[in-house]
């Protein structure tokens, strides 16, 4: 318990509360990316993964949660419900970083993909319970074949998840990678987290 | 040294307290007692003058849901069938399970758009850090709304200008895949760098999760008057709500 409040007080401080925020809304912001560039991805956990990688889980998981209530109480309140679910990217991406997948390219995707699954694996009993496997997401029609050929309704939403969200973590530790190669130096160095990158 | 201006706000915990009231049965009620509770709420919102903003979130959001919650679980469910129309079979549980998600998320998305369409977020959140919540958390919130206003604009523009540059839609999706980083590295490594900045200058002013720390004075620039009658009633609310599901449980009603 001690080590949990010191690490929350390691990294929740004045240095990394507007990069928290600022995960928050890049969450946010990438979905409008998305669009606009007519992508059929969600990549809704770049501003979670990145912010993981360079400040540490707990970051992470406040990152998500900040973005989900916010796009909760804004734009759609589903996303509210799904708070868990950041919670479990948050800590992942943080806990993989610091063992070098965001250093080379082909570390990062077999991390997005095990992400993945334990995305689908924590979402499954929420878009089940709460929303009776439909959650609007683009991918119901998955939910609607897995329940005709005889699933359940928490195998049909694991199921959906299992075909969505591997490949959108994976591209999203992918863009990651590339974000954090691009970004110069001298801005990575002043990050808590700069050896992770 | 001049003394800041108190800006004085209005806070009526009525307002929360039936929200979390609602929400509370809304997981811990039967469907019958849920649909009751339901009818209540929709005949005081539907006179209240913020009913548009009510409903909205509503109908853009939980209804195509709810609608086709009742078509795949009517559909899919095993059980004896309910109805059919034409070709298509629904079973009665599959009906009943959509129909309890359908009242839950109705009872939740009610609630909580009654109480943002009553309450701003900025006075939510000074009531929270009046209330000792950690100041860190409301920070982080507020200023992730604000940023996602300004990241929008910002990425609006640097779209207009990779589209000027040749950045074409209609292209397949691994080019497309591409075009991201172009976008979202600019955006980054701006608002990273103004993050740090903006982090440097919270330290240096002294911003902590304590009490009384320079950014934190005895004295607040926020002051709010919390209505202690609306405080009072939502606790009954509440409480009331909670004796009845215990009463329920306990089978002594």
């Amino acid at each position: 318990m001690a080590e949990a409040v010191s690490r929350f007080e390691r990294e929740v401080n004045a240095t990394t509360i507007p990069l928290i925020a600022f995960g928050a809304a890049l969450n946010i912001v990438v979905g409008q990316a998305v669009q606009l560039i007519k992508l059929p991805l969600y990549l809704d956990s770049i501003g979670t993964i990145l912010i993981a990688c360079v400040v540490g889980p707990v970051a992470g998981m406040l990152t998500g949660a900040f973005a989900n209530l916010t796009l909760g109480f804004f734009f759609n309140y589903a996303f509210i419900f799904f708070i868990p679910v950041t919670l479990v990217i948050g800590a992942f991406s943080g806990l993989v970083a610091k063992i070098g997948v965001f250093r080379k390219w082909y570390a990062a995707i077999p991390a997005g993909l095990v992400q993945g699954v334990l995305a689908a694996v924590a979402s499954a009993p929420i878009a089940a319970f709460m929303f009776g496997g439909v959650t609007m997401g683009g991918t119901d029609f998955l939910v609607l074949y897995f329940r005709a050929i005889g699933k359940s309704i928490v195998q049909s939403a694991f199921l959906q998840g299992l075909a969505a969200d591997p490949v959108d973590k994976a591209v999203s530790y992918l863009i990651v990678y590339f974000l954090l190669t691009r970004i110069p130096k001298s801005i990575l160095l002043r990050l808590p987290g700069y050896a992770n990158a | 040294m001049p003394t800041p201006e108190i800006l004085r706000r209005k806070y009526n915990p009525l307002d929360h307290y039936i929200t979390l009231t609602v929400i509370f049965t809304a997981f811990a009620f039967k469907l019958e007692w849920q649909i009751v509770i339901l009818a209540v709420l929709v005949a005081v919102t539907v006179f209240s003058t913020n009913r548009k903003r009510i409903y909205r979130g509503f109908l853009k959001f939980v209804l195509p849901l709810i609608l086709i919650g009742f078509l795949i679980n009517g559909l899919f469910f095993t059980g004896s069938i309910a109805f059919a129309v034409g070709p298509l079979k629904f079973k009665d549980q599959g009906l009943v399970f959509a129909s309890a998600v359908a009242v839950r998320l109705t009872l939740i998305v009610i609630a909580i758009s009654y109480y943002f369409s009553r309450v701003r977020s900025e006075t939510m959140a000074e009531y929270l850090v009046a209330k000792g919540a950690d100041r860190r958390f409301v920070y982080i919130y507020l200023l992730s709304v604000a940023m996602v206003h300004l990241m929008r604009d910002k990425l609006q523009k640097i779209y207009t200008a990779q589209s000027a540059r040749g950045l074409d839609t209609t292209r397949n999706i691994f080019t497309r895949a591409r075009y991201l980083l172009p976008m979202l590295v600019p955006l980054s490594y701006s608002y990273i760098a103004e993050s740090l900045d903006r982090g440097t200058a919270l330290r240096a002013a002294g911003f902590s999760d304590r009490k009384y720390s320079r950014l934190n004075a005895p004295v607040p620039i926020v002051q709010i008057e919390v209505n202690r009658r609306g405080l009072l009633e939502g606790r009954i609310i509440l409480a009331a709500a909670i004796c009845f599901w215990v009463l329920r449980l306990t089978k002594w009603l």
